[in-house]
This record gives C-alpha cells, structure tokens and sequence, in this order.
C-alpha cells in the first residue's frame, strides 16, 4: 500500500469514524436555566431515605412553552419548573426524562440556588460534584444561597426568574452591597483549598426577591455557618476592594443632613505584622467617590471646609461599615472571608505553614487598625445650593 | 476531422498537406476546401470553382465585368452583409471600370504580369491588398468578408480587405462595473479589443502573437504579454497549451479557459476572464500573460492567484484605506458565502451551548414548529435562492428585477408565515446571498456558492468537526492547485512578505516598489527606489 491510500485512509477515518449522533435541533431541547437544591419537606419522603434526600427544581425554557408569533397576546409562561427527589443528583435528572420528551440539556445552566437547609447539613462540595464532574454544566455557572427554601427563587414573578437572578448579581456597579459573583468553578476552586467564602444569598417574600445579604460557609465541611447582613456585605466588599460603585450614606458632623457618597473606586490593602506571637493587621482602604446627593442645606460644594465636613463624615459611615464587619467576622463568627490568611501566606510564608491550620482561631485573636481615606473628587455639575425654603 | 491551432505562418507551411488529409475524409459540403491546386488563367474556371464550393449561398454575391474599354473580363466576389459595399463600388468597381480606361485601350492590351502591377500599385486604393493561389484560403477569406478579383488571364486571385461588420460600440462593462474607474468595456470585435490595449499600453515591448483557433470557427486568437518583463517560462507555457488542443469550434473564450486551465476538476477558476481592458493591462504590467479571442468581450488572464478574485481594480483607484477595508470586507463576504450556513448548522443542531442562552432561546422560539431539521431548511432556501438568482438573470431585465422582489419577499415572507422554514434562517441564507454577490468576480462566486452546499452537508452530519475538516481539505485542496506554475494561494503559501503588501491589506502605491515576487518577472521594478 503506498503513502497515498495510507494517507487517503487515514483521512476517511476522520469521515467514518464520526457522525450525527450528537445532532439535535435547538426546539427539541429542554433548555436548564436554573436549578435550585433544597432538602425536601419531611412530609414527602419515605422514612428510610430521609437523612440524604435531595429536592432537584429545574427551571427549563422549553419551546413548546415559548410564545410563538400566532399567541402573542396569550400570556403564558415562558419556562417550567421540573422538581424531583432523591439521593442522587443525577438520578433525579434522569428521572425527567422519563417525564419530557426530549432530555435536559445543561450548557445553558447559568444560576444554581442551594437552599439554606441543605447547606446547613450538607458539604457544598458534595452538593456540586455532579456539576463538577460533567463537562455539561459550565464552571461560569453562578452559586447563590438562598434564605429560606432554593425552589422559591426560581417561582419569582418575573418574565423568566433565572434570567432576573442573573441580572441582578451583574449590578455590581450600581450596588456595594453585592458580593462579586462566585461562579461554580471559583467555588470549586476555594473548597479545595479548603478556603472559607462568602456567597451572596438571596431571600425571597411574596414572589420578590432580594440580594441581601452573604452566606458564610466554613471551609474544609464547606457548610453554611452564617450569615453577614447588608451593611456587613458593604464592609466585606470595603475590605476586599471589590466595589465597582454603589453609595455610602454619612451625616455631616456639623448639621446632621444627609451626605450620599458615590463610590468611584476603593483601594484596600491588608498588611499583617507578626511580632512574637502576636499577629496584627494594619488595613489602609483609600476611596475615591463623588458626592451625589446631600441634604444639607446651605452646603456649599465650592467651599473646601464643607467638602472637607463631607470626607469626615463618609470616613466615619466606612469606620463603622469596617468595626461592624470586622466584629461579626472577628468575634462572633470567627471566619476569615476576606483574605487575611492570603496575605499572611504572601508576607510571612514561613510563619503561615503554622498558622493555617488553625487559621480561623488566630485571625479571631489579631488585632486590626483601620485606616480610612476618602478623597471627594468631584461634586457633579452642582456647587452652590440655592435654597429656597 | 483533424483540426488544429497553429500560427498563422505554420499553418501556411502545412497547407498542402493539411488539405490532402481533409480530401480523404470528407465529400459534399465539405467541398468547400476541396483541391490542393492553383487557379488557371481562365476567369470562368476560376469562377466555377468559388461557385461549385459557395455559389449555392445567396449571400455569396458574384459580379461580373469588363475592365473599362480593354474589354478584359473580370469578376468580384464577396459576401453580402460581411463587406462594405460603398467601398467596394468607390474603390474597386469605378477605378477598375473607369481609370483602367484611360491607360489601357482594346488596341494596347497589357501583359497579365504588367497588369497585375498596375492592379497593385496604381488602381486599388486599399490598404489591405493580397495575392492568393489556393482555392480553401480563398473561399475562407471571403467568408470571413474579404472581397475576391478575379482577372481573366491571371492565373491568381486578389483578395481585398474589405471588411466591415457593424460591432457593438464599447460600453462600460455589465458584469465589473465599478464606481470610480474607466467605463470602457471590451466588445466583440477583436480589432477593437486590440487597439483599446494598445491605446492604454503603447509600450513596444507588448508583444501579440496570433492564432487561429478552431478547425470550423477560425477564430482569431491573440496572445500578449510585454516582452522583456514577462516569465519566458510562462509564455511558453500558455504557448504550449494554445497550440496543443484541438477544438472544432471556439464561440467563447470559455472555450480557451477550459482546455488551458491546469485542473478541471477543482471547483476554483484557474483563469480570470475579463471585460475591462485596465485589467488586463494591470495584469500584463504584473507579468501575466492575457488572452484574447475575437468575436467575446471576454478576455483571459493567467496565471491567476486565489486572491485575485477578491480584487477588484477600484482597490488601487481609491485610497488605500478605504480600498483595504472594502478587501477586508470581500474577503469576509467570502467567508461567509462558504461557512455561514454551515455554522448556523452545526451552531443549532450540534453545539447549541455556543450561541449565547438568550439567543439561543429566540433561535429555538422562532424554529418552533418548522417540520424540517436544520439542514433540510437550509438546503431548501439556498436551493431556492439559487433559482431566483439563475430565474432573475435570464429574464429580460424588467421582469427579472420583479422576480427577484417576488422570490424574496413574498415567497420568504410566506414560507415563515407558513412555518416552513424559520425566519432566522432566512436571514442566514440573505445574507450568505448578498455576500456571494459581493465578490467581484461571478465565476468565483459561482465556485464558492457551490462549496457552501458541501460545507452545508459536513456541517449537517459532523457539527462544527465537519465545517473544520472540510475546511482543512479545500485548504490542502487550494494550496496543491496551481495556476500555471503559480501557487494558488501565493503569498499565502509559499509565504511571501512582500507579497501580502498587495493580499488581504493592500498597503499605498508607493510602498508597491516591485512586481508580484511569485511571477518571477524578468523586470521587478515597478518604481524607481529611490523616489
């Protein structure tokens, strides 16, 4: 056989070996959206089973349920939500295909909500090795805790409750009370390094729903432990730099109006020191924001003493936003989420070998000085304040 | 029949025997190259020999008279429609009829020897003027519209250039019509053809050598090229291939294409055909070589690179930023004629989760209820299109444009309304036409339409996996294709820096210091260095 055939067989290979078995048209699929774990209702289970049961709610965009251009006017839903029980995730997906006629299909899975119960109980790792291990569900995947019950997010009053879940977690610029994303690949990433992490959690009332406030789940059992409230969601963010925009309220120490504070940009640096056997941080955040609204009367934007008055009193609302933080990690939570460990390992790599293992306890006994600048740079297109009343 | 191309001067060398092998094989009509011989001095024999051959015709015309007052019988033949009759009546007949009577008288009657002279030098004021002996040279030359004389007592016959056919003016050219350039188009008259490149390139070194093509057609055939620049190899390629095939008859320079082309079975052209004289003075400027028959508008470039049909002479005209986008943009065009489909194909049958969620829930809205998989539509609508493109050009122009607006409004508008095929899919195949179209040239068009359909099929049974190895085979396929010893896709591959000053960016005139670096040009300077 000469070097062509072996060639031109060889190239066929690439032909026949291959074929449309993976073919299916885009209608024919159950698109996922959104899935949410709960631990099912005691009523529902079976005795035996009832320690690992899992509730499985897929949010599917399905054509048959998309409005076509003939039912305009007809208001149906534009998704449905599958929901399954059992002790596998993946046995339950495979229960809804023997309820749909086509199967799920999960690359477009984009937001995955774990209900407050079952992350109590259960190791998020776990939780997540079935998305972990296909390559189906993507690592972009977003990762929310849900107060109260997961299957409630996806049950929202909006056009498609996914879709509305995502949006909201993209206005980081408009909001510091959101935690940055965690995709389901960082996750994965902070549980097996046993990190601690915060995850923004969301809470459901009458078919709305809020992004309130941050989950915390303790590394290495990777279970929910607690939970900061929004101010401390801020403070986190402050710490970890991680603001894109949003606003800081302060009262102006002089008046007592109302001072808004448009984030622009905050800087944050942590520098641990270990002196002996006693560790301290020194924490230096530098913002840079504009001011948006104020309810002072009389406050004049070009007089430097009042832009000055303003500084002060945003540098007293960051104070507290940080103490408030800072106590709930340090002292009642004992919970390094916002990267102290990190920098400990950068500056002292050595000392951190023996610190690491007991992390958390050490981070609760150090000391922290706090060092706040805010910088006003800009009062918009609004100096002097007529006032009328 | 054993026909042959040869030069013109070869051709006359084998005359006789070329004649004696046409006597063995044909009889009746074929008569009309009859026998090898030369004509007596009896103007009736003479006569009776055209007559035999094309008398039968009635456009053959035959005319008989007397040389003034010497009372020398004499004849003209010609074919009516092909001759200029008012130049035949003021330039022949009178001066023969009346200005031989002055000289001549019944008493001083001249020597055939001293009258053929006088017929050549003083009474016929033409410039085309020739002596011939054979009858097949003779009864071709007056189909072709020359005007026969024939002389009792000479035992030869004149042939007057006599030829006058009405030829279409020149026009700008249908299918290259540009925005900002010359709007000279070639026509169908090869004299015309000649003199428009002889007027854009008075250069002595374009040289034209002539053939003649086509055993029936005996079309004329010119071969150019600038002597002293262009690749001697490449002249006496072409050469070669011109005179190796036979042909009986050549209408079109297609005709020419096909036998010279390098592989017949490769979807791409191999030969550029044009209607615009700058182009083929470009070209020959570049060191091609151009081909042009008598009787098409069309004439030939070689060799050509794949890039070439993706150029269109406005690149040099306008800047060279505007003309690089508009290139950019071709070549983008040209993607997408052949791949669009295909991926839409394999976006939506194979790997759905590559299209954006929320796009991917409109696709899936809008392809609800279409009865047919992803690639039956598509082959339906680009099918479909391809009619209306083939329907709207062969209609006279009027109704054409009304079959094109019926075809793709009314009949798409209601195939969606129908849920026959789904509107995103419309979209794909009117864009996929709209970027055949844009490029320049309608053969390549043609060539990269027809590849789309095997991409569509790939796209259809392998996914994206498919698209890609077809791609990499029309990649092998057009970097083994060679154009008359000229790589395809050069300066593509083999690589050429310089080369892709003038590829897919066509970078300022004067950076452009030297021909093309793969036509090997005798001469590379374009520009002097130093300006």
């Amino acid at each position: 056989m000469c070097l062509h055939h072996k060639l031109f067989l060889i190239c066929l290979l690439f032909f026949i070996l291959t074929g449309c078995w993976d073919s299916h048209d885009i209608e024919e699929l159950y698109m996922e959206i959104g899935a949410a774990l709960d631990k099912p209702k005691t009523s529902t289970l079976r005795r035996n089973k009832e320690q690992n049961q899992i509730k499985l709610t897929l949010q599917n965009i399905s054509p048959t349920q998309l409005p076509s251009e003939s039912d305009q006017g007809n208001k149906k839903k534009k998704y449905q939500n599958l929901t399954g029980v059992g002790d596998s995730v993946l046995e339950i997906f495979r229960e809804f295909s023997l309820k749909n006629d086509s199967p799920p299909y999960g690359q477009h899975l984009k937001v995955l909500v774990i209900g407050e119960e079952l992350l109590k109980e259960k190791n998020l790792q776990i939780l997540l090795s079935l998305f972990n291990r296909s390559l189906e569900v993507r690592d972009s995947c977003i990762l929310l805790v849900a107060k109260g019950e997961a299957a409630k997010t996806l049950k929202i009053s909006t056009d498609i409750p996914a879709f509305t879940l995502i949006g909201i977690g993209e206005n980081e610029s408009h909001s510091a009370n959101l935690l940055p994303i965690t995709t389901n690949g960082k996750a994965t990433r902070s549980m097996a390094n046993d990190e601690n992490m915060a995850i923004q959690s969301v809470s459901t009332k009458n078919g709305k729903i809020k992004f309130n406030s941050a989950a915390l789940i303790k590394g290495g059992v990777n279970r929910l432990v607690g939970y900061l409230d929004e101010d401390e969601v801020k403070g986190l963010n402050m710490l970890t730099g991680d603001i894109k925009g949003g606003i800081l309220k302060g009262k102006d120490p002089k008046t007592k109006g109302l001072i808004a504070y448009n984030i622009s940009s905050v800087k944050s640096s942590i520098t641990p020191y270990i002196e002996g056997n006693h560790l301290s941080f020194d924490i230096s955040i530098k913002s840079v924001g504009r001011l948006n609204e104020d309810g002072v009367h009389a406050g004049n934007a070009f007089s430097n003493k009042f832009i000055h008055r303003t500084e002060l009193a945003i540098k007293e609302e960051t104070e507290r936003l940080l103490n408030q933080t800072l106590t709930r990690l340090q002292k009642q939570q004992k919970l390094d989420v916002a990267g102290f460990g990190e920098q400990v390992r950068i500056h002292y790599p050595k000392q951190w070998n023996h610190l690491k293992r007991n992390w958390d306890k050490y981070f609760s006994e150090a000391s922290i000085k706090l060092n706040v600048s805010i910088t006003v740079e800009d009062y918009m297109v609004k100096g002097k304040k007529e006032i009328s009343q | 029949m054993k026909g042959q191309i040869v030069p013109m001067t070869k051709w006359q060398q084998k005359n006789t025997s070329e004649n004696q092998k046409i006597e063995k094989n044909d009889s009746g009509h074929q008569s009309i190259i009859s026998k090898p011989n030369d004509f007596t001095t009896d103007i009736h024999v003479n006569l009776n020999q055209i007559k035999q051959a094309i008398g039968h015709n009635t456009d053959v015309i035959f005319r008989s008279f007397l040389l003034g007052s010497t009372g020398i019988e004499a004849s003209i033949v010609y074919v009516d429609g092909l001759v200029d009759k008012k130049l035949i009546q003021d330039q022949i007949l009178k001066s023969m009829i009346y200005d031989l009577a002055g000289i001549f008288s019944r008493e001083t009657l001249p020597t055939p020897d001293h009258l053929k002279d006088w017929i050549n030098n003083q009474v016929i004021a033409l410039s085309e003027i020739k002596e011939e002996k054979s009858l097949d040279s003779t009864i071709i030359s007056i189909l072709s519209g020359s005007t026969a004389l024939l002389i009792n007592n000479i035992d030869i016959i004149f042939l007057l250039g006599t030829v006058s056919f009405k030829s279409r003016s020149i026009e700008e050219p249908i299918t290259e019509s540009l925005v900002r350039g010359p709007r000279e188009g070639f026509n169908e008259n090869l004299a015309d053809n000649r003199a428009l490149l002889r007027k854009g390139l008075p250069d002595p070194s374009l040289t034209m050598v002539e053939y003649e093509v086509g055993q029936r057609s005996k079309k004329k055939l010119l071969l150019l090229y600038l002597e002293g620049l262009t690749n001697p190899d490449l002249i006496s390629i072409t050469k070669d291939r011109i005179e190796k095939f036979d042909l009986d008859i050549a209408l079109e320079s297609g005709y020419i294409e096909q036998f010279i082309q390098d592989d017949h079975l490769s979807p791409f052209p191999q030969v550029q055909s044009t209607e615009r004289p700058d182009r083929v003075i470009a070209a020959l400027t570049e060191g091609r070589v151009a081909i042009l028959l008598d009787g098409t508008p069309f004439a030939l470039i070689v060799p050509v690179t794949f890039s070439m049909f993706l150029q269109s002479p406005e690149d040099y005209y306008e800047r060279w930023i505007p003309g690089s986008l508009i290139r950019i943009l071709r070549y983008l065009a040209a993607f997408a004629t052949v791949f669009l489909p295909s991926i839409y194909i394999s976006f939506i049958s194979f790997h759905q989760g590559l299209i954006p969620t929320k796009l991917a829930i409109s696709i899936a809205a809008t392809r609800e209820g279409v009865p047919f998989p992803s690639v039956i539509e598509a082959l339906l609508m680009e099918t479909a299109i391809e009619v209306l493109r083939e329907a709207g050009l062969r209609l006279p122009r009027p109704v054409g444009q009304t079959v094109g607006l019926v075809g793709g409004l009314v009949v798409g508008e209601a195939a969606v309304k129908a849920g026959i095929v789904s509107p995103i899919m419309v979209i794909i195949v009117a864009i996929t036409a709209i970027s055949s179209f844009a490029i320049p040239q309608y053969g390549a068009g043609i060539a990269l339409r027809m590849l789309r359909f095997g991409s569509m099929l790939c796209a259809a049974i392998w996914g994206l996996y498919g698209v890609i190895l077809f791609f990499i085979l029309l990649a092998i396929h057009l970097c083994k294709l060679k154009s008359f010893g000229v790589p395809y896709v050069s300066p593509a591959a083999p690589y050429s820096i310089s080369g892709w000053k003038d590829f897919i960016v066509r970078f300022p005139l004067m950076t452009m210091k030297n021909r093309p670096q793969m036509m090997h040009v005798l001469d590379d300077k374009r520009q002097k260095d130093d300006v």
